[in-house]
C-alpha cells in the first residue's frame, strides 16, 4: 500500500486544511463580525468532533497494533504526528483570531468583561447571581490520588483549583466522607487538589448588566470570581480551567467518518472501556503544578498538552455569534424564495404532472417537499408512500405527514436510518412513533447505511397508476434544508418510477434487487456506472473529442475513483472539480493530473449538494446524488445516482453547478502541495456563487410571479 | 357540449385493469404486477422475486419440505400485502402458476391446500402445452418484428431450473414443442449428489445435455438453422458480453464470446459470482449450468451466433390476460395447425373438416349475442370441429365416443389440460346423446363449463349439417334473429336439401338450450 506515496493528498491533512477554510472566514473583514464569530465557533466544533472521531479513531488503532495506512502509505503513527503539529498551530490560530475580534466587539457594543471590570454593582449581582443559580449545580471533586480514578466527561469545561489548608480554619476541618467539598489529609505533604466540572446546563456567556451596552462573562470567570467560597477552611492558591477529549465515543457512534477505520479498531472494544484521555486543554496561565497533576491524573503526554492562552472551548462563541438583536453585525437575512412552480394552485400532482421540476435550497424554500408529503397524505387517490429517513428535524412535518397518511389507510413504508450519527436518540423516537400510527417502519438494511434520499409517491389515477418521485441531495430536514446547499428533484418519469419501486423493494427486502435502467444505486452498480462515465470521457479525450467532467461533492477520497481521474486527465480530458472538505486527488501536477482543477466554496450556507456533469460526447449527462467519492458512500451505503434529463432542469442544474466555478469571492483553490489558495478576481468582476443563487431563486420567482413586466393584460368589456 | 362530462367520460372509458402473475418456479418465486389499458395495451408495475428453492426438494426428494412450504407461504403473504397495496383482490386478476418444481412434487396437492389455505391464492394447472403457448406468444412479436431470425428452421429454447423449453418453429410456425427434464438446478444437484470435482463438473453436465439433444434429434429430423434463447440466464450474459442492458430487442451474441463466458463462469464459485455480478445466490448457483446448456445446444448444430430474447413466462400470461384469453389470430392459427396434423394421423377427412370448422366460426360470431361466449370459446370451437372425426380411425361404432379419448390423449401445441378436456366434450357431442349429467367427464365439469360445451357443441352441430353434403357449398351466410327463430339466410343457389334435413336433426340441441329453431333458408326463395 505504500507505492506512489506522492499521488495523493493525506486524508487528515486534508481535513485540516477544510477547518482552516472555515477557521480563515472568522478573519474576513468582510464578513460581519457576528458571522466571524460563528466561524470560529463552527471550526472550533470541527475540531472536537474531528480530535475524537479520526485522532481518537487513530490512537486506538495504534495502541491495538492494527493497521489504519491512509491513502499517501502513512501509517496511523505518522498520521498521529502530522495532526499533532497541526491541531497545535490551528488552535492557536483560533486564540490569535478571538484576539482579534474581542476588541471589534468590544467597539461594536458587545464587550467581556473580566475581573478587574467589574463594579461593586456588578460584583454583588454576580454573587446574587452565583449563589442562586450557579453555585447549586457544581459540584467540586476532591482527587485522591489513591482513590479509583473518577471519570470526567470529554468536552466539558473543568476548573482545577489547587488548595492548600488555611491555618486559620483547621478547627472547622470536616471529616472524610459524605462532603462534596475538596478534603485532604492534613499529614500529607505537597499540594491538593479539587477539580469543578461546569455543568452543561448553565449557559457559558452570562450577560451582565451594564448601562450602555451588552456586556458579558464567561461562566469559568464568574466561578473564579467566588471561587474561595466553594472551599471553606481552605485556600485556593490558584486555578485553572482545562479540557479534555476522548476517544472512547468513536466506535460507539459507528458513524460516517470513522467506518474506515473501524476494521482497525474492532479488535480493541473491550480496551475502549478506560476511553482515554487524547487531548488535554489547559490555560496557558495555569501554574506548573496544576498542569503537572492534570497531566498525571488523566495520563496524558505533554504532546497531547494543548497550552492555550485563551478561553477555551470555543465552542460555546455560538452563545455569542447567536445574540438576538446586533442585525447589522450578521449577514443580511436571505429569507428562502418561494418556488413558483409549486405556488400556482394546490394540485402538488399536476404540477410534477406537468413536468419534471427542480428546486434549489436554501435559497428557494422547502414547502414544496412538505407540501408533497402533506398532499400524498391527504390524497384520496394516493395508495403508497414509501420514504427514507435519515436525519429528521425535531418536529418534522414530514413524519408527521407519514402519520397522518398512515391513518388514513395508505400504505406506508418508511425506512428509518438508526445509526446515523448524533441523530439516533431523535430517529428512534420518530420511528416508534410512525410505527405506533400503522406505518411499515424498516430500520435500514443489515451491514449498509440508507443515505440515499427519495420518496416515492404511488396515486391511483385515472390513466393508471402513476408513481411521482422527490429525489434529494439533502435529508428530509426542515431545519438543515434552509442552512444546507441542496436539490430537490421533483418528476414522475415512468422509467425511474420503476427503478425506484425496484429499489425500494430490494432495500425492504420484497425482492432480489432487479436491474435499473435510469438510477444507479450503490452498493449495486453506482461505483461501476461511475467509473464508466469517467472512462467513456477518457476514452473520447484519446481519440482527440473532446471530454469534459465538472463535479460538486463534499469529500473526494476513493482512491479508484482519483486514479480514474487521474488517467482521465493524462487522456485531456478537463475535469473540473468542487469538493468542499476533504480532497485526496492532487490536482495540477505535471504529467499526473495537470487537467484537473479543484475548488472549494466555504461561506454562509453549507455546500451539501452533488451534482455530476459528463459531456459524453456532447450528449451531456447531469445527475444529483447522495453520494459523496468516498469509499464509505460507493461500498457501504445505500446511495442514489438520479440522473436529471429534462431540459430545463437539466439547464438550471448546470447553471448551478458552473456558477461555483466562477467564483471569486469564497472560493479557494486546492493547490498540488495540499494547501489552498484563494481565487484572485480577475479584473474587478467580483462574483459570489452564493449571492448569485440566492438572486437566480429570486429572479425565478420574480419572473414567474411578476408577468406584468413582460405580459400586457388589457381590461376587455365584460 | 359539457366539457367536464366529456372528459369523466374518457377517464372512466381509459380506466386501466391491475394483474398480477405470481410464478412459483424451481429456484424463485417471482411476481409481476401490470396494467391493461383499455386499448390492450400492457404497463409494467412493479416485478418481484425471491429466492426459494422449491425444486431443491422436489427433484431430490420428491416432496416439497415442510421448511420450503412455509418460506413460500411466507413470500406469497408478502405478495398478498403487495396486491392489497394496489387493490388488487379479484381472483380474475390473479394468476398464479406453477411449474415443474410444484408439479413433480408428490405432495402437490398438500402444498396447494396449504397455499390456498394460508395466503387464498389458488395456484392453476399449468401444463406444458400452456407453457408453449404462452411462450410462443412471447416470441410472435419478435418474428413480426424480426423475422429474418425465424427465416428456415429455428430452434427457440429456455433453460428453467426443472426443465428445457424447446419450440421448433418452421418459418415462424410451430413444427414441434416439447419441454425436457433437463434444467439449471436439476445438474446443480446432480453434481452435488455425485460431490463431482470441478473438473469433472462441466463433462457430466455435458452428458445430460446431450442425451437431451439426441431426444430432441430424435423428434425432429430437420437441422436449426438459428438458435433463438430465451430466459434471465442469457439475458444476463449477453449484458455482459455486449456490455449494454439487453432490451427488448433482440440481440445476437456470438457461441465464441458465450463459450468463453460460461468457461470463466464456470471457474468461479457462486459466492464470486455474487460479489462479482451482484447476483442473488440462488440465480449464481444456476448461471453456469444454464448458460452451458444454452452453449452445448448451439454447439451441437454448429450454430455460431445466438439470438437472445427478452421473453418471460410472467410476460406471457399477462398478455394473455390482456387479451381475455382470445387466441390472437396467429396464436389461433398455431393451434388450429397442430390440431390438423393430429387429425391428419388419424386420416381424417381434412377438407370437410376444415369447412366445419369455418362455419362453425362464422355461426359463432353472428350468433354472439346469443351465447355470449368469450373467444376463448371460439378457438376450442375450431379446434373441436377439426378434430370431431378423428374417432372414426377407430371404428364408426361410437366414432364420437372414440374422438373424445383421442383428443384426451394427444398432446398438441398450445392446448392445456382443462381445455383439451372442453375439446374433448365438444366433439364427443358433435353427434348422438346430448349432454347430460350421467355422463363421466361432462357431470364432472363446473355449470358454467358445462353450458359452454353444450353451447359449443350445438353449434358445431350446426355446422356439421350446413355441410352435410361433404361438398363445402355453403361458404358463406347470414343468421337473422328473430324472435321465435333464427334463420340461417345463404346465397347458395343449388340444392340444400340434405343440408335443409340435416340441420332439423342437428338442431334439437341447440333449440333445448337456446329456445329458438334453427331454419336454413336461401336468398334465391
Amino acid at each position: 500500500m505504500k507505492k506512489k506515496k506522492n499521488q495523493y493528498l493525506p486524508r487528515e491533512a486534508s481535513w485540516i486544511e477544510f477547518n482552516k477554510r472555515v477557521l480563515d472566514r472568522a478573519f474576513l473583514k468582510s464578513v460581519p463580525l457576528l458571522e466571524r464569530v460563528k466561524f470560529l465557533a463552527i471550526s472550533a466544533s470541527n475540531l472536537d468532533e474531528f480530535m475524537m472521531v479520526r485522532f481518537g479513531g487513530l490512537t486506538v488503532v495504534r495502541r491495538s497494533q492494527g493497521e489504519a495506512f491512509d491513502i499517501t502509505g502513512m501509517d496511523a503513527n505518522e498520521q498521529i504526528e502530522m495532526i499533532r503539529e497541526h491541531v497545535s498551530a490551528m488552535q492557536q490560530r483560533q486564540i490569535e483570531c478571538l484576539g482579534q475580534l474581542l476588541p471589534l466587539l468590544a467597539e461594536s457594543g458587545i464587550r467581556r468583561l473580566r475581573r478587574n471590570d467589574l463594579s461593586d454593582i456588578q460584583k454583588d449581582f454576580l454573587r446574587s447571581h452565583f449563589e442562586s443559580e450557579i453555585v447549586t449545580s457544581i459540584a467540586p471533586i476532591g482527587i485522591d490520588p489513591l482513590k479509583e480514578s473518577i471519570f470526567f466527561s470529554g468536552l466539558r469545561l473543568h476548573l482545577c483549583a489547587r488548595l492548600v489548608d488555611d491555618r486559620n480554619a483547621r478547627l472547622v476541618r470536616a471529616d472524610h466522607g459524605d462532603s462534596n467539598e475538596a478534603q485532604s489529609d492534613a499529614e500529607t505533604p505537597g499540594d491538593r487538589f479539587a477539580i469543578i466540572p461546569l455543568p452543561r446546563n448553565l449557559p457559558r456567556v452570562w450577560a451582565i448588566p451594564t448601562s450602555d451596552q451588552y456586556s458579558f462573562m464567561f461562566l469559568e470567570d464568574i466561578v473564579g470570581l467566588f471561587i474561595d467560597d466553594l472551599f471553606p477552611g481552605q485556600k485556593v492558591l490558584d486555578w485553572t480551567t482545562f479540557r479534555i477529549t476522548r476517544s472512547g465515543d468513536v466506535v460507539l457512534a459507528d458513524d460516517d467518518e470513522s467506518d474506515d477505520l473501524l476494521q482497525g479498531m474492532e479488535r480493541v472494544i473491550e480496551a475502549r472501556k478506560t476511553s482515554d484521555c487524547i487531548r488535554l486543554e489547559i490555560s496557558a496561565k495555569a501554574g506548573e503544578e496544576s498542569s503537572r497533576f492534570l497531566q498525571e491524573l488523566l495520563k496524558v503526554d505533554e504532546e497531547d498538552t494543548y497550552r492555550l492562552d485563551g478561553p477555551l472551548g470555543l465552542v460555546d462563541l455560538f452563545g455569542i455569534a447567536g445574540l438576538k438583536g446586533f442585525q447589522h453585525l450578521k449577514d443580511e437575512p436571505w429569507p428562502p424564495h418561494d418556488v413558483p412552480e409549486f405556488l400556482q394552485g394546490d394540485d402538488v400532482f399536476a404540477t410534477i404532472s406537468q413536468k419534471d421540476r427542480l428546486v434549489h435550497h436554501p435559497y428557494q424554500s422547502y414547502e414544496p417537499v412538505v407540501k408533497f408529503l402533506r398532499a400524498a397524505a391527504e390524497d384520496e387517490r394516493v395508495i403508497a408512500i414509501k420514504q427514507t429517513l435519515y436525519r429528521t428535524a425535531r418536529d418534522s412535518e414530514i413524519a408527521a405527514a407519514l402519520e397522518v397518511a398512515a391513518a388514513k389507510g395508505k400504505n406506508v413504508t418508511c425506512i428509518v436510518e438508526l445509526k446515523a450519527r448524533f441523530d439516533e436518540a431523535r430517529n428512534i423516537e420518530w420511528a416508534k412513533r410512525l410505527e405506533a400510527a400503522g406505518v411499515d417502519v424498516i430500520y435500514g438494511v443489515r451491514g449498509l447505511k440508507t443515505h440515499a434520499k427519495m420518496c416515492l409517491v404511488i396515486r391511483k389515477e385515472a390513466a393508471g397508476v402513476k408513481r411521482y418521485l422527490h429525489l434529494g441531495t439533502g435529508n428530509y430536514n426542515e431545519t438543515t434544508a434552509r442552512l444546507y446547499g441542496d436539490v430537490s428533484y421533483f418528476t414522475c418519469d415512468e422509467q425511474l418510477g420503476h427503478d425506484a419501486v425496484h429499489l425500494f423493494n430490494a432495500i425492504t427486502g420484497l425482492s432480489v434487487p432487479q436491474s435499473m435502467v435510469k438510477l444507479a444505486a450503490a452498493p449495486i452498480n453506482l461505483r461501476e456506472t461511475m467509473m464508466e462515465f469517467i472512462r467513456l470521457e477518457t476514452e473520447n479525450a484519446r481519440r482527440g473529442d473532446k471530454g469534459e467532467i465538472r463535479v460538486k461533492v463534499n469529500s473526494l477520497v476513493d482512491r479508484k475513483i482519483i486514479d480514474a481521474l487521474y488517467e482521465a486527465s493524462q487522456a485531456g480530458v478537463n475535469v473540473l472539480l468542487n469538493v468542499r472538505g476533504l480532497c485526496c486527488l492532487m490536482p495540477g501536477k505535471k504529467g499526473l493530473s495537470e487537467n484537473i482543477r479543484v475548488i472549494s466554496v466555504v461561506d454562509r450556507f453549507l455546500e451539501h449538494a452533488r451534482i455530476f456533469y459528463f459531456y459524453q460526447g456532447g450528449d451531456e449527462k447531469v445527475f444529483i446524488s447522495s453520494a459523496d467519492w468516498m469509499g464509505r458512500n460507493l461500498d457501504r451505503r445505500v446511495e442514489l445516482l438520479v440522473p436529471v434529463e429534462d431540459r430545463d432542469c437539466k439547464n438550471r442544474l448546470l447553471r448551478i453547478l458552473n456558477s461555483y466555478f466562477d467564483d471569486n469571492e469564497s472560493a479557494t483553490e486546492l493547490q498540488s502541495d495540499g494547501s489552498y489558495v484563494a481565487v484572485e478576481a480577475k479584473k474587478k468582476n467580483r462574483f459570489r456563487s452564493q449571492q448569485w443563487l440566492y438572486e437566480e431563486s429570486g429572479q425565478l420567482l420574480e419572473a414567474n410571479t411578476n408577468p406584468k413586466a413582460t405580459v400586457f393584460q388589457p381590461h376587455r368589456p365584460g | 357540449m359539457n366539457r367536464e362530462l366529456q372528459y369523466s367520460n374518457i377517464e372512466e372509458a381509459a380506466e386501466p385493469k391491475m394483474v398480477a402473475v405470481i410464478d412459483i418456479g424451481a429456484s424463485s418465486l417471482r411476481m409481476q404486477i401490470a396494467e391493461i389499458r383499455s386499448d390492450g395495451s400492457i404497463r409494467n408495475l412493479e416485478s418481484f422475486s425471491q429466492a426459494l428453492s422449491i425444486g431443491k426438494d422436489s427433484f431430490s426428494k420428491g416432496v416439497i419440505a415442510k421448511d420450503t412450504i412455509e418460506n413460500c407461504v411466507h413470500v406469497l403473504s408478502i405478495y398478498r400485502a403487495k396486491l392489497d397495496e394496489y387493490e388488487i383482490t379479484e381472483p380474475e386478476n390473479i394468476r398464479v402458476i406453477a411449474t415443474s418444481g410444484v408439479n413433480e412434487a408428490s405432495n402437490r396437492l398438500a402444498f396447494l391446500d396449504r397455499i390456498y389455505i394460508a395466503t387464498g391464492f389458488e395456484i392453476g394447472t399449468f401444463d406444458e402445452a400452456e407453457l408453449h403457448r404462452i411462450t410462443y406468444r412471447g416470441l410472435q412479436p419478435h418474428i413480426k418484428s424480426a423475422p429474418k431470425y425465424f427465416e428456415g428452421q429455428t430452434l427457440a429454447i429456455e433453460v428453467g431450473g426443472g426443465t428445457t423449453e424447446t419450440l421448433w418453429l418452421s418459418k415462424g410456425d410451430v413444427a414441434f414443442a416439447r419441454a425436457f427434464r433437463l434444467g439449471a438446478l436439476r445438474m446443480r444437484q446432480r453434481l452435488e449428489l455425485y460431490d463431482a470435482p470441478l473438473i469433472k463438473a462441466r463433462e457430466l453436465m455435458e452428458r445430460q445435455i446431450r442425451d437431451t439433444i439426441e431426444l430432441l434429434r430424435d423428434s425432429v429430423a430437420k437441422e436449426p438453422d438459428n438458435l433463438v434463447a430465451m430466459g434471465g440466464d442469457i439475458r444476463f450474459a449477453a449484458s455482459e458480453i455486449k456490455q449494454s442492458s439487453a432490451g427488448n430487442e433482440l440481440v445476437d451474441i456470438k457461441l465464441k464470446a458465450l463459450e468463453k463466458f460460461v468457461a470463466e463462469i464456470l471457474k468461479c464459485t457462486p459466492e464470486n459470482l455474487v460479489s462479482r455480478y451482484h447476483l442473488s445466490l440462488p440465480d449464481a448457483q444456476l448461471l453456469g449450468p444454464g448458460l452451458l446448456t444454452v452453449a452445448t445446444f448451439a454447439r451441437a448444430w454448429d450454430i455460431d451466433k445466438i439470438t437472445v430474447a427478452d421473453v418471460n413466462l410472467r410476460d406471457g400470461v399477462i398478455s394473455e390476460m390482456a387479451k381475455g384469453r382470445v387466441w390472437s389470430i396467429s396464436i389461433g392459427e398455431q393451434i388450429i395447425r397442430a390440431a390438423t396434423r393430429l387429425g391428419r394421423k388419424y386420416h381424417f377427412n381434412e377438407s370437410h373438416a376444415v369447412h366445419v370448422a369455418k362455419l362453425a366460426s362464422i355461426l359463432f360470431d353472428q350468433l354472439q349475442p346469443l351465447h355470449g361466449m368469450s373467444g376463448r370459446f371460439r378457438g376450442l370451437l375450431q379446434v373441436a370441429a377439426i378434430l370431431h372425426q378423428v374417432g372414426s380411425f377407430v371404428g364408426n361404432k361410437g366414432s364420437h365416443k372414440h374422438s373424445k379419448y383421442i383428443i384426451e390423449n394427444s398432446e398438441f401445441f398450445g392446448i392445456g389440460s382443462e381445455d383439451k378436456r372442453l375439446v374433448a366434450l365438444v366433439a364427443r357431442y358433435h353427434r348422438r346423446a346430448m349432454p347430460s349429467s350421467s355422463h363421466i367427464g361432462y357431470s364432472s365439469l363446473s355449470r358454467d363449463l358445462r353450458v359452454a360445451v353444450s353451447k359449443m357443441a350445438s353449434i358445431l352441430r350446426l355446422a356439421i349439417a350446413l355441410n352435410a353434403s361433404h361438398t363445402q357449398k355453403i361458404q358463406s351466410f347470414h343468421c337473422k334473429m328473430l324472435p321465435h327463430e333464427i334463420q340461417i339466410v345463404t346465397e347458395e343457389l343449388s340444392d340444400l336439401t340434405v343440408e335443409r334435413l340435416e340441420l332439423r336433426q342437428a338442431s334439437g340441441l341447440f333449440e333445448r338450450i337456446f329456445g329458438k329453431p334453427v331454419i336454413l333458408n336461401s336468398t334465391s326463395i
